[in-house]
């Protein structure tokens, strides 16, 4: 191992951009706009750390992750794992890269080949890195991962159709680990899953975790999972971070409205706190990231500037879809900015300087402080 | 109901998100099984045995053969057939039978070796094409449509003409013929496997393009392509038999099916026997192929419709028997809008029917929402569907006890009645709205159908009460909205729309299965925060069936948590979530992760084990391998627990009493 292995960060991106070329016209000759999945994201997920990024769908949730993995090359800027910059790799060295970088996919029941055994589907990660020298040594790191993972050496010789959702995708986190990696990428890795089912593999990652001294980048939309096993959290809307930082600081307090909306959607388990809260359901859905709104791209649907708007003068605010917002976040994309003491990054014009109501992060705020 | 239901029905085939779960049925080793389920189809069974026949004759024709099927006689020219020549002889005294069974090896062999080619040639374009896509996919798929513009056989003779009549080129010609359509087929089902989760896994994994084509692609396409070589088989027989006619086969005189054909041709008229023998060889050669290929397509192909075990028709009436029988005896009607008593549903499966709902007896009250929680194969799925009158036909049905809607006994009703029911009474929302619209008719088709069925409306009062219902459900601007197709919509919006659907009639209940599963957080409050609105405009009962203990607590007034196809605890929410009673109720709620962090737990309470076969259930409690009050104690093993009252609440537990705090 070097130096730069020991520096601290498992995995960072500079102002990484992915973007999908869209052409259309009778012979593919007119080019689109490209499909901004991802536009200018940049973090760094120290090791052994835990780093989640939330999102709804056509956030660019899924494709950042997949540009970390490197299933996908960076149309700009730059992923570094390990002092390895992934852009600067080939075809071949990047699938040896993918051994310190392993991706395990939200539906168990379609992410194992349905015609290989357990002990094949494991196999193969082995003889595709070259890890082992013979057989027995295979099947004896494949017994001893299959242990791991909580799963017993007579489903070995399963195919996946006779395995339960929980055991698929612990054979799942059996693959991803077996090659020793460094990083896991979880994709949804519970949501998939019975509820009943669902603590035991939360428990099982944070356990591994610990055990295989891994750095997880966590994928989800479930922000209660965030709060509870993530260390740092990314909020993403339409290919951007909106807020960056701890993940106790943003689900405890969080400053971005969009942050405060998804908090507000997570209903927990008491009734009585439930029913009688006021909750300000987030209107609209996650505009096309082909037609991104100009300026903050949640203008459209932001309810702090809705909130803001009609209390400017007419000069400084705009209608959109009917209602009054400022003029500046129809007009300009905000920059990330440090609104408080904690390193939390929130890309906002107004959000966290003080002059809107708190109401939203009172009652967010309120929801954990109520279930402690 | 007609007691003559068909014996062979469709076997139950579940589609995530459309049908119920399956119950857990306990998969047979792969291998095996297949040629099980080839031989359990008539036409599998069928055509294997005259493949295995074809087989044997070529395999064995020099024993077979009564006569050298060269030796020429002109003493005994086009007999009929007799005791010494079975199949008559022909214009120059050989044996006919002799002759066929001998030309069985070349025959076949074209067969075969004509798939043979097609299949090397056409599957590797096709699985190329599909994985590098771009120009290389552009110019195969474009070529293989000029090679299929032309009609097989004129194609097969042009290439026989250049090359020269021989079996050998014959062989080339019709398995050139047949590439297009393997290089198609191949190009789809490769796309289709590319595009599956595991795919990306094994790229992900680090695979090279190759392994991942060989290890992943092929194997799971092969069953498809081995269906189609065998269908294919019976087309490359025919067209090899026509060149052969045309006398650019086999050459004389070696004994070939086609050949033999297109040389008696003469005598047709005169001594039909010539070519009624051969044909029938090659006829029932391709007949018997094109069975086998049925029957492997209905194994490999999930969507194909599968051979039930017979007498299913016969159970199921008699599981109807049951229920009436049942009914009858409790025939008080409910004025609620929807009771069931002891409700039983059972799934027909190949070992016989299994209960899946187990006795389920509940209310709903007019303007309440009582939700049921459980997880996959509780039963939950069914049960909402028994009452919605959706169980699917021949595979599942009520086994027992009754389910009352807005009055009426279900299980008294007959088909016109239950559609009368459904369409006044029941509104039903399902998890996947994308699939729940018809993607060729616009959103005012739809809604406009869903308000016509039945009633006397005018063209102008459809569209008025079309664009009142979309207000209804807040979407904006109705009028131009109408005349807009589903893809135009957001997920969200599309559920929205299937509930403005559901409620056209003005249903006194509203079903919803898993009605924002598949939606984002946000849009997941929209459309609940929108079933409660029109619920207090309508006074609705609200059927809501869901895992997200969350979505409970802040939509439903009660709920029902089952377990393994019974309800293990129900009451009012505020009182079941605030103090359950029932371990895997409490164990449920704590396992919940917002819970834990917020009690700062660093590992979460989980429920160990796995969610319940309900195959293959525990005698007594079914929770009790999974529990931890039982403790081993013996009457959780020997006694089924009933729901009884326990605090504010129902719970079924022997040891309800000792929930602690």
């Amino acid at each position: 191992m070097t130096d730069l292995t020991l520096s601290g960060d498992a995995i960072t991106a500079r102002d990484l951009k992915v973007h999908f070329p869209v052409r259309g016209g009778l012979f593919s000759r007119r080019v689109l706009p490209p499909v901004r999945a991802v536009d200018g994201v940049s973090f760094r997920i120290p090791r052994g750390s835990c780093f989640a990024i939330v999102g709804e769908s056509g956030s660019g949730k899924s494709t950042l992750a997949r540009a970390i993995v490197g299933l996908l090359r960076a149309t700009e800027g730059e992923v570094v794992m390990d002092g390895t910059d992934l852009a600067a790799l080939d075809d071949a060295q990047r699938r040896q890269m993918r051994r310190k970088v392993q991706l395990v996919l939200q539906d168990p029941h379609a992410s194992l080949d349905p015609r290989m055994t357990v002990r094949a589907t494991l196999r193969e990660a082995l003889i595709v890195h070259d890890l082992c020298r013979d057989r027995d040594e295979q099947d004896r790191r494949i017994e001893e991962v299959v242990r791991q993972v909580g799963l017993s050496i007579s489903h070995l010789d399963r195919y996946p159709n006779a395995l339960s959702g929980g055991q698929r995708q612990r054979v799942a986190i059996a693959r991803g680990v077996i090659c020793k990696p460094t990083v896991l990428v979880l994709d949804e890795p519970v949501s998939a899953l019975d509820v009943s089912v669902q603590a035991q593999i939360i428990n099982l990652l944070m356990d591994l975790q610990k055990a295989l001294d891994l750095t997880y980048v966590i994928i989800t939309h479930d922000l209660s999972l965030v709060g509870f096993m993530a260390d740092d959290v990314g909020v993403m809307y339409l290919g951007r971070f909106v807020e960056i930082g701890p993940a106790r600081q943003v689900c405890n307090h969080p400053v971005h409205p969009y942050t405060r909306s998804l908090l507000a959607a997570v209903a927990g388990v008491d009734p009585e706190h439930e029913k009688s809260r006021p909750v300000e359901i987030l209107q609209g859905s996650v505009p096309s990231p082909v037609a991104m709104p100009p300026g903050c791209t949640f203008h459209t649907r932001c309810p702090l500037a809705r909130d803001l708007g009609p209390r400017l003068p007419p000069g400084e605010r705009v209608t959109v879809e009917g209602s009054a917002i400022p003029a500046l976040c129809a007009a300009e994309v905000p920059e990330p900015r440090q609104p408080g003491a904690e390193p939390v990054a929130v890309t906002c014009h107004f959000a966290g300087s003080g002059q809107p109501p708190e109401t939203a992060a009172t009652d967010a705020a309120d929801l954990q402080d109520k279930g402690r | 109901m007609r007691r003559s239901e068909p014996a062979i029905a469709p076997q139950m085939q579940v589609t995530a998100g459309t049908l119920p779960q399956a119950p857990e049925i306990a998969p047979a080793p792969p291998r095996w099984s297949q040629l099980r389920q080839i031989l359990r189809q008539p036409k599998g069974m069928i055509g294997l045995a005259l493949v295995l026949f074809y087989a044997v004759i070529a395999l064995f024709a020099p024993w077979i053969a009564t006569h050298d099927p060269y030796a020429q006689s002109f003493i005994a020219t086009l007999q009929p057939p007799s005791s010494t020549h079975w199949f008559g002889t022909d214009e120059l005294g050989r044996d006919v039978f002799s002759r066929i069974v001998t030309g069985a090896r070349t025959s076949l062999g074209i067969g075969i070796g004509g798939v043979l080619v097609a299949f090397v040639i056409g599957v590797p374009l096709g699985v190329l094409s599909a994985w590098r896509g771009g120009k290389i996919d552009f110019l195969t798929m474009r070529a293989v449509d000029v090679m299929l513009s032309f009609p097989d056989i004129v194609f097969a003779l042009a290439v026989v003409a250049v090359l020269g009549a021989s079996t050998q080129n014959v062989i080339f010609a019709v398995g050139l013929v047949s590439v297009p359509v393997f290089a198609r087929t191949a190009r789809a089902v490769t796309l289709s496997t590319l595009a599956e989760p595991y795919i990306e896994g094994s790229v992900s994994l680090g695979c090279s393009p190759t392994r991942v084509v060989l290890r992943h692609v092929l194997p799971n396409i092969a069953g498809i392509l081995l269906t189609l070589s065998s269908l294919l088989f019976a087309s490359t027989l025919l067209t090899a038999s026509g060149l052969g006619f045309l006398g650019l086969g086999t050459q004389p005189p070696n004994p070939e099916w086609g050949t033999m054909l297109g040389e008696s041709r003469s005598y047709i008229r005169t001594h039909p026997h010539l070519a009624t023998f051969a044909g029938l060889f090659l006829a029932v050669s391709a007949l018997a192929f094109n069975l086998l290929g049925e029957a492997l397509r209905s194994v490999y192909d999930p969507s194909a419709p599968k051979v039930q075990k017979r007498g299913a028709g016969a159970w199921m009436n008699g599981a109807r028997g049951i229920a009436q029988r049942l009914s009858d005896a409790d025939a008080a009607a409910s004025a609620a809008p929807v009771e069931t008593r002891n409700l039983h549903v059972a799934y027909l499966t190949e070992d016989g029917p299994l209960e899946v709902v187990r006795g389920v007896s509940l209310r709903i009250e007019a303007g309440r929402t009582l939700a049921i929680v459980g997880e996959s194969g509780s039963g939950k799925s069914t049960l909402l569907r028994a009452i919605a009158t959706l169980l699917p036909q021949g595979r599942a049905a009520i086994s027992g006890g009754s389910v009352t809607v807005g009055g009426q006994q279900v299980e008294r009703l007959n088909t016109r009645q239950i559609r009368e029911l459904r369409r006044q009474k029941i509104g039903v929302v399902f998890q996947d709205a994308a699939s729940a619209l018809n993607p060729v008719l616009t959103i005012g088709d739809q809604i406009g159908e869903a308000l016509r069925t039945g009633s006397s409306l005018s063209p102008d009062e459809i569209r008025s009460r079309s664009i009142a219902l979309l207000e209804d459900v807040n979407i904006s601007d109705p009028e131009k909205r109408l005349a807009m197709y589903p893809h135009q919509f957001s997920g969200g919006m599309k559920q929205r729309i299937i509930i403005a659907m559901a409620l056209a009639q003005d249903p006194q209940v509203l079903l919803a299965d898993e009605p924002t599963s598949a939606l984002d957080v946000t849009i997941q409050q929209q459309i609940l925060a929108l079933l409660r609105d029109m619920q207090r405009k309508r006074g609705m009962a609200i059927l809501l069936v869901t895992h997200d203990l969350g979505l409970v607590a802040r939509y439903a007034d009660d709920v029902g948590v089952m377990y393994a196809g019974r309800i293990v605890e129900a009451g009012e929410v505020a009182e079941v979530f605030r103090a359950p009673r029932h371990p895997y109720t409490l164990s449920l709620r704590d396992s919940a992760p917002s819970v834990a962090a917020a009690r700062g737990l660093r590992s979460l309470p989980a429920i160990p084990g796995e969610p319940p076969n309900i195959g293959k259930l525990p005698d007594g409690c079914a929770f009790r391998p999974r529990c931890g009050r039982c403790d081993g104690r013996s009457l959780c093993a020997e006694a089924v627990p009933e729901l009884r009252p326990v605090g504010a609440q129902t719970t079924a537990c022997h040891f309800a009493e000792e929930t602690g705090a």
